[in-house]
């Protein structure tokens, strides 16, 4: 086994603060949404908890952006502009998830610091962080002060319409935050993938003859 | 000297000392060169004893003394005395004939005057032959004196407008409507000097008359009598009358109801009051038609400060509502307006303890917190962002005819998401902009509640009396349609529209946090929730049996 350094600090730093923000939003979230089944705390706390939480998340956000348009390493999310390449890769992706995973068959990706995802993992993640996470924070945004951004929440057809897409995207992570968990114990040990994001390496095989 | 009219010895000796005293000439010639005549001066030999009286039946006492020269220069002093006093005969004089009041003598006597002053001559005055012709008029003495009376040209030309009309208008005297309901017409002329009209003549306000015109009118009832003389204080009082011409009360009447109140109903007419009587919790006019809401104000914080506490700076209904240009209470938003020319600071203060004041006081109503024991619900109003207006009935009427048009509630129907979408849909139809949006209020259910305000210690300040599911204010649901007149109708709505997906389409612009959820987006939730849990576990099941199944195939 070889250890590769997959995840540089700034991306530890961002997806740990990331990852127990969305907690943070999602718990304070359902208060706010659901304050006749959850009484953690008061609603407004809730509400100020969940704005106060939102904007560090959204500096959490920029300091991703600003690591990845600096770096080289954004290559990990360029996509694969060949779309047989594209659509056969994920296919191979796809079939290792659903059958060969089953019979131990070897993960056909192998990541490297610049191919750090699979195919499958690259779309979704340019995805999320390139269209549902800023639609998460700039709806956020808006409904933080509707009366500060209410033209732009008048153009996108009011405000019930801005808390729809932001509870939508609020759907999207509370069921994802499961998938990405169980997916991030698909390492070659249950927690491979959580100390990698925490010591920076991932433990790979290395390649025969190597 | 009370005499006692009776012995014929006594009126045989008086007329022997009438003649001597005639023939002395004690009683003078008039103005005109003519004396007395015979028979006058025969009766003044006695009726110039100022002492000279008459007992009446019901114990008044009637002075039988008349002022010869005055007599003489009156318009009668050429006359007969039995010209007039018919019932008098001289060989039987005085009599024993009992009178029962002074009045009815004076009636009896007056019937006198028609010998001369017959219908015809009268109609020649049609306003006074009407008068006159009413079964109670007073007697002819009664306005024109008995023994004194002059000519019209002598007596009232002379005098400025408004003694000449009070010569008649303060007496005792009434016209009568269509409806057989009476008026009174006669002024009180203490009253008059203390209006703030005081140097005012009558004929400014009441044009059509004067000393040469006086015509006779004919009213349905009251109330048009009332409409017609109201249109006269635009003389004087334009910019007042231009604000009342946009006001609710003036858009009733111009719907037809003429009950709401026109410039008299609230100011008075001839004793119109000064502007500081009718800002005070006795004297505002408004309590007259509106008494419940006006008493629930009155143990407001606002009625207490202005009338127990004395504090003249508290708003009463006109620093609200405003005295000309009434506003139908709802959806007009000049109410927060009037709010904040006080509590200028209200978001400031607001911001203190309460997240986004700002959009607080735009969509909640501020008696939704002020007034914590009133009933609260939320009320739809499709709205012309164009040109700041509520849609009204007409506006409908052109989209959907007289049939389709939502009425007030009572019948049990109650509109619908759909219902409330294809108004949006249609009202805006296929022009750009689509100026028309259906929006959102948090207000009390009643003007009556809505006037009961507290200051803040009594306010509603927790967020869970809204922003909750079924939240008591989020169960009833109305829609304000403004009708012809202006008055704002409200319609019940399905309290259900506010959860529905379909409302994404007309009520995109309300919605409140924790109360107004869409419901379709919760079961979304939970089934998101439930996939992405049973998805990994389902995965991590197959893969644990694999590996056992693998592991006993020995791989």
């Amino acid at each position: 086994m070889k250890k590769v350094y997959i995840h540089p600090l700034p991306v530890r730093i961002w997806h740990w603060i990331n990852a127990f923000g969305f907690v943070f939003m999602i718990v304070t979230g359902l208060q706010i949404r659901y304050p006749e089944i959850f009484g953690i705390t008061s609603f407004r706390q809730a509400v100020e908890l969940h704005n106060t939480a939102g904007f560090v998340l959204i500096a959490n956000y920029f300091l991703w952006l600003g690591f990845y348009l600096f770096s080289d390493r954004i290559k990990i999310y360029h996509p694969e502009l060949n779309p047989r390449k594209h659509f056969e890769d994920s296919l191979r992706q796809v079939v290792y998830y659903s059958r060969g995973i089953f019979r131990g068959d070897p993960n056909p990706h192998h990541s490297d610091p610049y191919h750090k995802f699979n195919p499958m993992q690259k779309m979704a993640y340019q995805v999320i962080m390139l269209l549902v996470v800023p639609l998460q924070f700039a709806t956020g945004l808006l409904l933080w002060d509707i009366k500060r951004f209410e033209g732009a929440v008048a153009l996108l057809g009011g405000v019930r319409v801005v808390d729809t897409a932001h509870v939508l995207c609020f759907i999207f992570f509370a069921s994802f935050l499961f998938v990405h968990f169980y997916l991030a114990t698909l390492g070659s040990t249950p927690s491979e993938h959580f100390k990698a994001m925490f010591t920076g390496y991932e433990e790979m095989e290395e390649e025969a003859g190597s | 000297m009370k005499m006692t009219m009776s012995g014929s010895g006594w009126w045989r000796w008086m007329v022997l000392v009438a003649v001597v005293l005639s023939a002395a000439g004690t009683v003078t010639a008039g103005d005109s060169g003519q004396g007395l005549t015979e028979e006058a001066q025969e009766c003044f030999e006695c009726h110039e004893d100022e002492s000279l009286e008459k007992d009446m039946t019901n114990g008044e006492t009637l002075s039988l003394n008349v002022d010869g020269d005055l007599f003489l220069g009156s318009a009668h002093g050429a006359l007969d005395c039995t010209s007039c006093h018919r019932n008098v005969v001289l060989d039987d004089h005085p009599d024993e004939r009992a009178v029962e009041s002074c009045e009815a003598h004076r009636a009896e006597i007056s019937t006198s005057c028609r010998m001369c002053h017959s219908d015809s001559r009268l109609q020649e005055v049609p306003v006074h032959f009407a008068l006159v012709s009413q079964p109670d008029a007073p007697a002819c003495a009664s306005c024109h004196a008995a023994h004194t009376i002059r000519s019209i040209d002598e007596w009232k030309t002379s005098l400025d407008d408004s003694n000449y009309c009070l010569t008649c208008h303060s007496r005792s005297i009434r016209a009568s409507f269509s409806d057989g309901v009476p008026l009174a017409l006669t002024m009180d002329v203490t009253q008059l000097r203390e209006s703030v009209h005081l140097d005012h003549d009558c004929t400014d306000c009441h044009q059509t008359f004067g000393k040469d015109a006086h015509a006779v009118r004919e009213f349905s009832d009251r109330r048009e009598h009332s409409l017609e003389l109201a249109a006269v204080c635009r003389e004087c009082h334009d910019d007042m009358y231009e604000q009342y011409e946009g006001s609710i009360h003036f858009s009733i009447i111009a719907g037809g109801n003429v009950d709401a109140p026109v410039c008299t109903d609230c100011h008075g007419s001839h004793f119109v009051n000064p502007v500081a009587t009718l800002e005070t919790i006795a004297g505002v006019p408004c309590r007259r038609c509106h008494q419940e809401i006006f008493d629930s104000y009155a143990e407001s914080m606002h009625g207490q400060a202005r009338g127990a506490a004395g504090h003249i700076e508290a708003p009463i209904c006109a620093d609200c509502h405003r005295a000309h240009g009434v506003q139908a209470a709802s959806w007009t938003g000049k109410f927060k307006a009037a709010c904040l020319s006080c509590h200028d600071n209200l978001e400031a203060v607001h911001g203190v303890w309460l997240p986004n004041a700002g959009l607080h006081l735009d969509v909640v109503a501020c008696p939704s917190c002020h007034a914590p024991e009133a009933e609260r619900r939320i009320d739809l109003a499709l709205f012309n962002r164009g040109d700041g207006r509520l849609v009204t009935d007409e506006d409908l009427q052109a989209h959907f005819g007289d049939n389709d048009i939502p009425r007030a509630g009572g019948d049990g129907a109650e509109l619908s998401a759909v219902d409330l979408w294809r108004y949006v849909r249609e009202t805006n139809g296929n022009g750009s902009g689509r100026p028309i949006v259906l929006t959102g209020q948090l207000e009390v259910k009643t003007g009556i509640e809505a006037h009961r305000m507290t200051g803040k210690e009594g306010a509603v300040a927790t967020c869970s009396s809204c922003h909750l599911k079924g939240a008591e204010a989020f169960r009833t649901v109305t829609m304000s349609l403004v009708e012809s007149d202006g008055r704002v109708r409200h319609v019940q709505v399905d309290d259900k529209v506010l959860g529905s997906v379909t409302s994404m389409g007309s009520l995109g612009g309300f919605y409140v946090l924790g109360s107004t959820r869409i419901g379709l987006l919760d079961i979304l939730l939970i089934m998101a929730v439930l996939g992405g849990m049973s998805v990994p576990a389902m995965h991590m099941t197959a893969r644990l049996l694999a590996r056992q199944k693998m592991g006993r195939e020995g791989r």
